[in-house]
């Protein structure tokens, strides 16, 4: 058995018993310890692939353009805002507004960050070189999506500072906090995913950013939009949406039925990319 | 090394290739000649994995284009037409990246990156910006990452196009010398190169086969072209009783009414000339031209490809 291989069973072995140790207890530190596992495979099974090489292809084209520093200063700008903005006006060292902003900024940047992940390869004909050599189309999508995701953990360490202000200022409950990040990367998980699999439709990145945008966006409205309407329909409808599995986050509760939300959307629209990816092969 | 069984594949219901086979040996240099359209990028694209064929099937370095697809990219390198190429990395740094991809082993990556850039004469700019290099430089780059793990097969689409004479010389050179360890198929529109480097050639037109030679049985081949007072028909049947004529075809050009001009296809290594003319005095058909001439890939290339156009040229006259 190769190394590979090896490394896809054990993989998948500690992200099963990570699931099973989130989905079956109730206790928090099992469910943090099943999630510490989870991903904990997904790097194991990951590690002697080509993902991480193309990964890091990505992350660092990332920095070769003004695109990164101009979305930091955006995103990092208008967040300092709200935040100060909040704490002025309620006095106390509360982060809800800060992370319901954090969300909403989301929507906007993720689809910047995945325009161009695979839509300019195939404008610069560079999917040709790529798909020709000997990986497959699930570690190219995968590193895709990984080297995508790492830009947006960075883009979100500078708020950390907040945290920091705050813990210097007052008593803020970091539980919340902790709480909340897991949800901001959470959502930011999906929308990349959602992202990477429009930009694997189409040779033009004003075009993904858009389709990706208006789909996301769509994802969460129509969760506000379930709120107010009644019966069954609505809960359906409230659930569809993003924005509903968001809100306990940053009340400070870490649901698994939130989590797995999520991370289901992201896998499923994995799957769907890496089929696409594969559909250049069979039109 | 490269083994096609009809091969199709269609773009809605137009056959970009049609039923095409053909065979590759180990070691040989191959020039795979057509006019634009021909439908040579795209048997390259199916033998690289890129895209499928519709039908039919290819093994490529003994394995399958279909089920064995990681097996067959790792055993060739493809330089796709117009080199596509990351701008914004370092050349050392984009070699790295592909030789990761293509299962260099950590120890010999460093190795195997310099030898590749040296070879292809790039070693000059490995710390440039792909993007500020030249049309000549990126097709180096190109040609570099072909080589980084040693396949065993060279795809090579269009490798000389944009280039200045003296590149062209230089790349030529450079593939010349690859095909002493690898099997290369390269595909052009300039016959000079293939003159210069290839061993053997297929000419490809409208998807289809139109002509297979080695260089050696093309420079071996003579054609003579005729132009006696004789009527045409008795002519015509008087050439092809000769020994050694494969074929007699009609020719424009003809100088006077009565004279007929024909030109004839030769078994490789025949002189028909002492022939010709003994069957002329013979008949009593004043013979006034007789020229033999080795047949030239310009030759081969215009009359495999030419001919099929001729439909439509009334239509052009028309509009």
């Amino acid at each position: 058995m190769s190394k590979q291989s090896l490394f896809y069973i054990i993989g998948a072995a500690l992200c099963i018993a990570g699931l099973v140790l989130v989905l079956a207890f109730t206790s928090a530190g099992l469910n943090i310890i099943g999630g510490v596992l989870f991903l904990l495979g997904c790097v194991a099974g990951l590690m002697f692939t080509h993902a991480p090489t193309i990964a890091r292809r990505e992350l660092g084209g990332f920095f070769y353009s003004p695109i990164a520093y101009i979305l930091m200063a955006a995103y990092l700008g208008v967040i300092a805002f709200i935040f100060c903005a909040g704490i002025q006006a309620s006095g106390r060292a509360q982060t809800e507004q800060t992370f319901g902003i954090m969300m909403f900024l989301s929507l906007f940047i993720c689809p910047v960050i995945t325009m161009r992940l695979l839509a300019e390869e195939a404008r610069l004909g560079t999917l040709e070189t790529m798909t020709t050599a000997p990986i497959t189309d699930f570690e190219l999508t995968i590193g895709k999506f990984v080297g995508a995701f790492l830009f947006y953990l960075i883009l979100n360490i500078p708020t950390l500072v907040f945290v920091l202000v705050l813990s210097l200022a007052g008593k803020p409950d970091y539980g919340t906090i902790i709480a909340s990040y897991v949800g901001i990367v959470l959502f930011g998980a999906m929308l990349i995913s959602v992202g990477l699999l429009v930009s694997a439709f189409t040779k033009n990145q004003v075009i993904s950013a858009f389709v990706s945008f208006v789909a996301t966006f769509l994802l969460y409205l129509v969760g506000i939009m379930g709120r107010n309407a009644p019966g069954i329909p609505g809960k359906v409808i409230s659930y569809i949406g993003a924005a509903t599995h968001y809100m306990d986050f940053t009340r400070g509760m870490i649901m698994s039925q939130h989590v797995l939300y999520y991370i289901t959307l992201c896998v499923f629209f994995l799957f769907l990319t890496v089929r696409t990816v594969e559909s250049h092969r069979w039109r | 090394m490269i083994s096609v069984k009809n091969l199709t594949k269609m773009y809605g219901d137009f056959p970009a290739v049609n039923d095409i086979s053909f065979e590759v040996g180990e070691g040989e240099i191959v020039g795979f000649l057509g006019p634009n359209g021909a439908g040579k990028t795209t048997t390259m694209r199916i033998l690289t994995c890129f895209i499928p064929a519709t039908e039919g099937t290819a093994t490529v370095a003994g394995y399958d284009i279909f089920t064995q697809s990681l097996q067959v990219r790792q055993n060739i390198g493809y330089l796709p037409e117009n080199n596509p190429l990351y701008p914004e990395m370092r050349v050392a740094e984009y070699l790295n990246f592909r030789a990761k991809l293509k299962n260099v082993p950590r120890g010999d990556r460093k190795a195997r990156i310099g030898e590749a850039l040296e070879r292809c004469g790039a070693d000059a700019f490995a710390h440039q910006v792909i993007g500020t290099l030249s049309k000549g430089q990126r097709q180096r780059v190109g040609l570099a990452d072909c080589l980084l793990h040693n396949p065993r097969i060279l795809i090579l689409d269009e490798p000389t196009i944009g280039l200045d004479p003296n590149q062209i010389r230089h790349v030529r050179a450079l593939i010349k010398d690859l095909g002493k360890q690898h099997m290369v198929l390269l595909s052009t529109h300039i016959l000079p190169e293939v003159e210069s480097v290839c061993e053997r050639f297929i000419i490809i037109n409208q998807g289809r086969i139109a002509a297979e030679m080695s260089m050696k049985d093309l420079q071996r081949s003579p054609y003579i072209e005729i132009e006696a007072a004789a009527p045409e028909g008795d002519l015509r049947v008087a050439l092809q009783q000769l020994d050694g004529v494969v074929g007699v075809k009609r020719t424009p050009g003809a100088q006077h009414r009565e004279s007929a001009r024909l030109t004839l296809e030769l078994k490789p290594d025949a002189d028909l000339r002492a022939d010709i003319s003994a069957l002329m005095s013979q008949k009593q058909w004043p013979l006034l031209e007789l020229r033999q001439r080795a047949l030239t890939l310009e030759d081969v290339f215009v009359r495999t490809t030419i001919q099929n156009e001729a439909p439509n040229a009334p239509a052009k006259e028309v509009a």
